[in-house]
């Protein structure tokens, strides 16, 4: 895994206009990053990366069967009880899924660790499957990369699959996709996989999450009145349960994209249960509850809370002193503890590999840079190669 | 091969590109209209009551008579819903719009009529009639798709027109949704957006 300095494309900016890509440049500072890009072997690819991830989604699914048959698991995981019957019938049921990313610190050499799944909401997708896809066509084209590199990213091929499977369970129904105003990047997200969906051969229509209305029949609406009966939703399930709406979902018949089931899955107290389950797995992280913390003899470690976006509300703890904390709104539902094992730093960088599941398959990863031990939303977001 | 093996970039274009050529396919739809020999497109046939359609097709009276009544359920469940006679006739035209058969509440558009397509073999297809609207001088379908002109009982249009409607409801509020970003982001006031969800 080595990180190599490389030229810009000239164009790319236009490129950017041309395909739509608006938030490579956020509160004026740079996002995606060509100056330089990650080299990974095939090897470090498949047996450090590829495998792991499928592996660990498969852990973590048996971790979903194990709660959702649990009540005080479902209280320790702080889902509403109300919610708990349809998260269960929904997982009971194999309501299909679209994507996850997992997030890994990998040092090259070694197990990659677990640092966090994103089975819910996660973002730099377009990124990842389309743009960094493009950089490396261009690349090649221009000769300043190896023609026979490749790239571990499927995604878009995959995606693509998927909806294809998924258009034959919802015939003639219109998908529609949300996503949060005033957001370029979350908008920008669900504009691909409408562009994917689409490709599927996929009816689809948006609408504005804070625009979605209460139709007379206890159901959903868009801004047309049109009845919701099938969305993706880049808006998470903790939210939602606790809005207004929420209560609404129990009633309105509508299939989600991800299901109910992947409130536990996305939820970070699920990586405490990988432990107890998995003890000693070479990919995880020792992690605990609170209330195990006194047996844990954890002297290093960080800080998580059990909902918690972009790096926010982390403290990273050394001997009892904190020495990295990442302020924020999130908390209030507790906290997880999980053994300190910093990111590789190239250079002034500090990287995180965010590897991609569709359907349970790995489909790619993304690379992303900060210059503080936590990465959050305005890390960078660096191409990778594999040669 | 670990990457994608082929994108069609022309798809994925947002920019003025993408655009030039969706209008140029508009135009070559409005020229196969014209000439009414498109090979996407479907004749079609509007008929305003059950009668209309039985006078013209005696042998069909059992299908014209279910047309007309299919389309009246369509109708109710597809049409735009408004909360008075008023709002909806001020959008489809004085004495247009009828009570909700299913929700005295609701006010919807007035059945027009149905419009059938015709089979290639002949005849038409009375299993599947879609609903038509008077709007202004047009015929238009549920979702506001225009047909042409209400003196055209023959029209020409798209497949698409017979393929099922979304249901509509009326909408009692909006905004039960996305309480929980508004309050995250504005911790983050320093921000000139609100926060995005991945990581």
């Amino acid at each position: 895994m080595l990180r190599i300095q490389c030229d810009e494309r000239p164009h790319w900016r236009d490129q950017a206009h041309e395909y739509g890509f608006k938030f490579h440049t956020m509160h004026g500072e740079p996002y995606w990053d060509e100056t330089a890009y990650y080299q990974f072997t095939l090897q470090q690819i498949e047996r450090d990366i590829e495998d792991p991830t499928a592996e660990i989604h498969q852990m973590c699914l048996a971790i979903v069967d194990q709660v959702v048959r649990d009540e005080a698991l479902l209280r320790k995981f702080q889902i509403p009880e109300l919610y708990w019957d349809v998260i269960a019938n929904s997982w009971f049921d194999f309501e299909p899924s679209l994507y996850s990313r997992i997030d890994f610190a990998y040092h090259g050499k070694g197990p990659a660790k677990l640092y966090e799944n994103n089975a819910d909401t996660p973002t730099s997708l377009y990124e990842t499957g389309f743009w960094q896809w493009l950089w490396l066509e261009d690349k090649a084209q221009s000769g300043q990369i190896a023609r026979c590199a490749d790239q571990f990213n499927s995604l878009q091929e995959k995606l693509i699959d998927r909806f294809s499977v998924m258009a034959k369970q919802h015939p003639n129904e219109t998908l529609h996709f949300s996503a949060c105003k005033d957001t370029d990047e979350d908008r920008g997200t669900v504009q691909y996989l409408e562009d994917c969906a689409v490709q599927a051969g996929i009816r689809c229509k948006f609408v504005y999450i804070e625009d979605i209305g209460h139709g007379e029949g206890d159901c959903f609406t868009d801004t047309d009145d049109q009845v919701i009966r099938w969305m993706f939703k880049l808006y998470p399930w903790e939210f939602m349960f606790r809005e207004e709406y929420g209560p609404l979902l129990l009633k309105a018949d509508v299939s989600f994209i991800e299901p109910y089931w992947k409130a536990i899955l996305s939820n970070k107290a699920l990586l405490a249960l990988l432990w107890q389950k998995f003890p000693n797995h070479p990919n995880l992280l020792a992690t605990y509850f609170e209330e195990d913390m006194n047996q844990a003899e954890l002297t290093n470690y960080v800080k998580k809370p059990i909902f918690s976006r972009e790096g926010a509300n982390i403290s990273i703890i050394e001997d009892g002193n904190e020495i990295y904390f990442a302020d924020g709104p999130y908390g209030e539902e507790g906290y997880i503890y999980q053994a300190y094992h910093p990111l590789p730093k190239y250079g002034d960088n500090y990287t995180l590999v965010g590897s991609w599941l569709v359907d349970g398959q790995p489909a790619g990863i993304s690379m992303r840079e900060d210059k503080h031990l936590i990465t959050q939303d305005l890390s960078r977001y660096l191409p990778h190669i594999i040669l | 091969m670990k990457r994608t093996k082929e994108i069609d970039l022309a798809t994925m274009r947002k920019s003025a590109a993408r655009k030039t050529t969706s209008a140029k396919s508009v135009m070559l739809t409005g020229t196969l209209l014209i000439t009414g020999c498109g090979s996407s497109g479907q004749e079609a046939v509007v008929y305003t009551t059950a009668e209309q359609c039985i006078v013209e097709n005696p042998d069909s009276r059992t299908e014209c008579e279910k047309a007309y009544d299919n389309a009246i359920s369509e109708a109710e469940r597809t049409a735009p819903k408004y909360n008075s006679q008023r709002t909806c006739e001020t959008e489809f035209g004085y004495n247009q719009c009828v009570q909700s058969q299913s929700n005295s509440g609701w006010f919807l558009p007035a059945l027009g009529g149905f419009m059938v397509g015709r089979l290639t073999g002949g005849g038409y297809d009375y299993g599947r009639p879609s609903p038509v609207f008077g709007y202004q001088n047009s015929w238009v379908g549920a979702d506001g798709t225009s047909y042409g002109g209400r003196s055209d009982r023959r029209v020409n249009v798209s497949k698409e027109a017979f393929k099922s409607k979304p249901t509509t409801a009326r909408t009692i509020s909006r905004g039960g949704f996305g309480s929980k970003i508004q309050a995250k982001s504005s911790w983050g006031s320093s921000r000139s957006r609100g926060s995005s969800f991945g990581g």
